[in-house]
C-alpha cells in the first residue's frame, strides 16, 4: 500500500512538472515579450521592474529562464499578476475557497444523483423507467453547462423569484446577520450554481454507474448467487451493487476536470467569486501571469484528484493492494 | 415562398436519410462488422430520427443564405427586441437582427467547426496512439506519461491560456486550436485498441511473411481501430460544438459580428429576463444538434461492440 501511494505521488508530481512546462512552452511560443510588455506598463514601478526581471530570470536565455521557472514554481512562487497587483498565489487563495465550496457541495450531490439514477436504471434495464431516465440523462449530457446555468437564472431567480441570482452572500446584509443566518443565506445563493453542476455532472456519473451495473450483473458469482437462491433484492444490493460501486471512484479523478470547466461558465453566469471568475477577468485583463497560475492550479488539483481517486480505489479493493505489493 | 423553401429542405433531408437508410440496409444483409453495424443502427429508432435531424442541420447550413428569412448581419433599430412572433418567429435581438436568420447562420459556423476540429484531432490521436501502441516499450511508456499530464491539465484552462495569451483568433485558428487540444484521449482509445491487436495471429502472420512496419499498420492495425475512432469521433464532435459555444459565450472564440450559437446565448444574457428569446433558441438549438450526435455515437458503440453483435 504504501509503495502504491509513493509511486503514485512520484508520478504525480513529474506530470504537475509537464503541465508547468507545457505552460512555460505556450508563455514563450505567445507573440509579445514579457520584457516589454514590463518596461512599457506604467503601472509597474521601475524597482518592481527590476525586481521581476531579476527574479524570473527575464534577461537570461530561455534554457535559464525555464530553470528559473521551475524553480520559483516549487517554492510556491507563482509570478506577480499585473491587474491585481499583488502576488498571484495570493490572488488564487483568495478565490480558491468559493471555488472548493461549490465544487464540493457539487460533487457531492452529483454523486449521490448519478449512482442513484444509474443504479435504478440498471436495476430496471428496460423499463419505462430506465427510458425515461436514459432520455433525461441524455439532455442534461448534450447541454452546454452555461446555458442551463442561465436558464436556471431566468426560470428560478426572474420568473419565480426564489433564489438570488448573483453572488455568493447578500452584499451589505451578510455582515449584520447571526451565524446561522449567514449559513441560510449561503446555502440560498448556493442552490442555483450547484444544482446547475449536480444536474450535468450527475448525467456522466449515472451513465458510468449503469454500466459498471451490468457489467457486474453479468458476472458468474452473480449468477451463483441467484442459483443459491438468494431473492432478487439481496442479490442486487449486497452482490452486485457492492461491487459496481467501485469503478465509480476512479470517475473521482475524471470529475474535477469536468467541474473546473463547469466552475469556469457557471461563475460567470451567477457572479461567484471563485477561480473561474478570476481567470475569465485575468484573460479580459490580458493577465499573462494570473492565467497561466490558474493553469497549473487547476492541474494541480486534476492530479491530486486522481491521485485520491487512485488511493481510495486500492483501500476499497483488496486485489490491487496485493498486486501493488 | 419561404416556408416553400424550408419544406424543400425538409424533404431533402428525408431523401438523403431514406438514400442512406436503403444503402446501410444493403450492407447490412451483405455482413461484416461495418454492415452488421448499421444494419442495428437503421433499425434504432431514436438513432435513424437522430440522423434524419443531423442531415436536415446540415442541410440548413449548407443552404443558409437560401433559408435565412433575413441578413444574419442587418441591423435595424425599428425592429429592436422584439419577442417571438409570425414574422420573426425566433424575436429579434437589441439591434433589430433576426434571431431565426443568426441561428440558421450559426448552425454552420458550428457544425463545420466541430467537424474540422474533431477530424484534425482523430488525425493527430489516431496516429499518436498507433505509433505508441505498435513500437511499445520505453517509447510507449513515455508517450503514455505524456498524454496523462496533458490529459491532467483541464482543457478548458489550456483554451483560455492560448486565447489569453494570442488574443483573438481566426476561424481557421479556432479549428486548429480545438483540433490540436482535443486528440490525448482519442489517442489513449487507439493505443489500447492496437495493443490488443498487435498480439493477434493476422499480425504476427503478416510479420512472419515479411511485410513491413508501415504496410501492417496501413493493412491491418488502422482497420482494427476504425470502429472505436469513429465512435469517439462522433461523441468527438458534440464536445466540440459545446466547447466552441462556450468560448464563444466567453468572448474569445468566434468574434462578432459573425454569428454563432455561442456568442448569441452571451448576446442576450445581459437582459436575460427581458429578452429570453435571445439566448434561450440558439441554447436550444447546440442541444438538439449535440443530443443527436451523441445518440448516434451511442447506437453505433452499440451496434460496433462484437458482444452486443454475438447477443443479436
Amino acid at each position: 500500500m504504501r509503495a502504491l501511494v509513493a509511486r503514485r505521488l512520484l508520478q504525480a508530481v513529474v506530470i504537475v512538472a509537464i503541465a508547468a512546462t507545457v505552460t512555460f512552452l505556450l508563455v514563450q511560443l505567445a507573440p509579445g515579450d514579457p520584457l516589454i510588455e514590463l518596461a512599457t506598463n506604467p503601472r509597474v514601478p521601475p524597482e518592481v521592474r527590476d525586481r521581476l526581471i531579476a527574479r524570473w530570470g527575464l534577461d537570461r536565455p530561455i534554457h535559464e529562464q525555464y530553470a528559473l521557472y521551475i524553480r520559483n514554481l516549487a517554492s510556491g512562487d507563482l509570478g506577480w499578476s499585473l491587474s491585481q497587483s499583488r502576488p498571484v498565489a495570493d490572488a488564487i487563495a483568495d478565490a480558491l475557497p468559493s471555488t472548493l465550496r461549490l465544487m464540493s457541495v457539487a460533487l457531492l450531490g452529483a454523486f449521490l444523483l448519478g449512482v442513484t439514477t444509474g443504479v435504478i436504471r440498471a436495476a430496471r434495464r428496460g423499463s419505462v423507467a430506465d427510458h425515461a431516465l436514459g432520455a433525461g440523462t441524455l439532455v442534461f449530457y448534450s447541454m452546454p453547462d452555461f446555458w442551463l446555468a442561465i436558464m436556471a437564472m431566468l426560470v428560478f431567480a426572474y420568473w419565480i423569484p426564489m433564489f438570488p441570482t448573483s453572488g455568493e452572500t447578500t452584499a451589505g446584509l451578510y455582515e449584520y446577520l447571526s451565524p446561522f443566518g449567514k449559513l441560510i443565506d449561503r446555502l440560498h445563493h448556493i442552490v442555483l450554481p450547484a444544482t446547475t453542476l449536480v444536474l450535468l455532472l450527475a448525467a456522466i456519473i449515472a451513465r458510468y454507474q449503469r454500466a459498471a451495473f451490468l457489467d457486474v450483473a453479468s458476472q458468474d458469482f452473480v449468477r451463483t448467487a441467484r442459483a443459491k437462491g438468494l431473492r432478487e433484492r439481496a442479490v442486487l444490493w449486497r452482490h452486485v451493487l457492492r461491487n459496481a460501486l467501485l469503478p465509480v471512484i476512479t470517475l473521482l479523478g475524471l470529475a474535477l476536470p469536468m467541474l473546473i470547466g463547469g466552475a469556469v461558465f457557471i461563475e460567470q453566469v451567477f457572479a461567484w467569486p471563485g477561480m473561474g471568475r478570476l481567470v475569465v477577468a485575468a484573460i479580459a485583463a490580458r493577465d499573462h501571469t494570473l492565467v497561466t497560475g490558474i493553469v497549473i492550479m487547476g492541474s494541480v488539483l486534476v492530479t491530486l484528484g486522481s491521485l485520491l481517486a487512485d488511493i481510495l480505489y486500492a483501500v476499497a479493493d483488496p486485489r490491487l493492494r496485493l498486486h501493488a505489493r | 415562398m419561404i416556408v416553400v423553401r424550408w419544406l424543400l429542405a425538409l424533404a431533402l433531408a428525408a431523401a438523403v436519410a431514406a438514400v442512406l437508410g436503403r444503402t446501410w440496409a444493403r450492407a447490412g444483409a451483405s455482413g461484416g462488422p461495418w454492415g452488421t453495424a448499421f444494419g442495428r443502427v437503421r433499425r434504432d429508432g431514436a438513432g435513424m430520427l437522430a440522423l434524419r435531424f443531423l442531415i436536415f442541420v446540415a442541410a440548413v447550413a449548407l443552404f443558409a443564405h437560401w433559408l435565412a428569412p433575413d441578413d444574419p448581419n442587418r441591423i435595424d433599430l425599428a425592429l429592436a427586441s422584439r419577442a417571438p412572433s409570425l414574422s420573426h418567429p425566433f424575436g429579434t435581438d437589441i439591434y433589430g437582427r433576426d434571431v431565426l436568420s443568426r441561428v440558421v447562420h450559426g448552425a454552420r459556423i458550428s457544425l463545420s467547426v466541430g467537424f474540422l476540429a474533431v477530424l484534425l484531432s482523430i488525425t493527430v490521436g489516431t496516429a499518436y496512439g498507433a505509433i505508441a501502441g505498435y513500437v511499445g516499450g520505453r517509447t510507449d511508456a513515455v508517450l503514455m506519461r505524456v498524454i496523462d499530464a496533458l490529459l491532467s491539465i483541464p482543457r478548458i484552462l489550456v483554451l483560455l491560456a492560448i486565447f489569453a495569451l494570442w488574443g483573438r483568433v481566426s476561424l481557421g485558428a479556432l479549428v486548429l486550436i480545438l483540433g490540436l487540444t482535443g486528440w490525448f484521449a482519442t489517442s489513449r482509445l487507439v493505443r489500447a485498441q492496437v495493443l490488443s491487436l498487435k498480439t493477434e495471429e493476422m499480425i504476427v502472420a503478416a510479420r512472419a511473411l515479411g511485410a513491413r512496419h508501415r504496410r501492417i499498420l496501413w493493412r491491418h492495425i488502422l482497420p482494427g481501430v476504425t470502429s472505436t475512432v469513429v465512435v469517439a469521433a462522433t461523441l468527438g464532435i458534440g464536445n466540440v460544438i459545446i466547447l466552441e459555444a462556450g468560448l464563444s459565450f466567453l468572448g474569445v472564440g468566434v468574434q462578432a459580428p459573425t454569428a454563432s450559437w455561442g456568442n448569441m446565448i452571451s448576446d442576450g444574457v445581459s437582459n436575460v429576463a427581458g429578452l429570453w428569446w435571445m439566448s434561450l433558441f440558439p441554447g436550444l438549438a447546440i442541444v438538439l444538434t449535440v443530443m443527436a450526435f451523441n445518440i448516434i455515437g451511442d447506437a453505433l458503440r452499440d451496434a460496433l461492440d462484437p458482444r452486443e453483435i454475438q447477443a443479436a
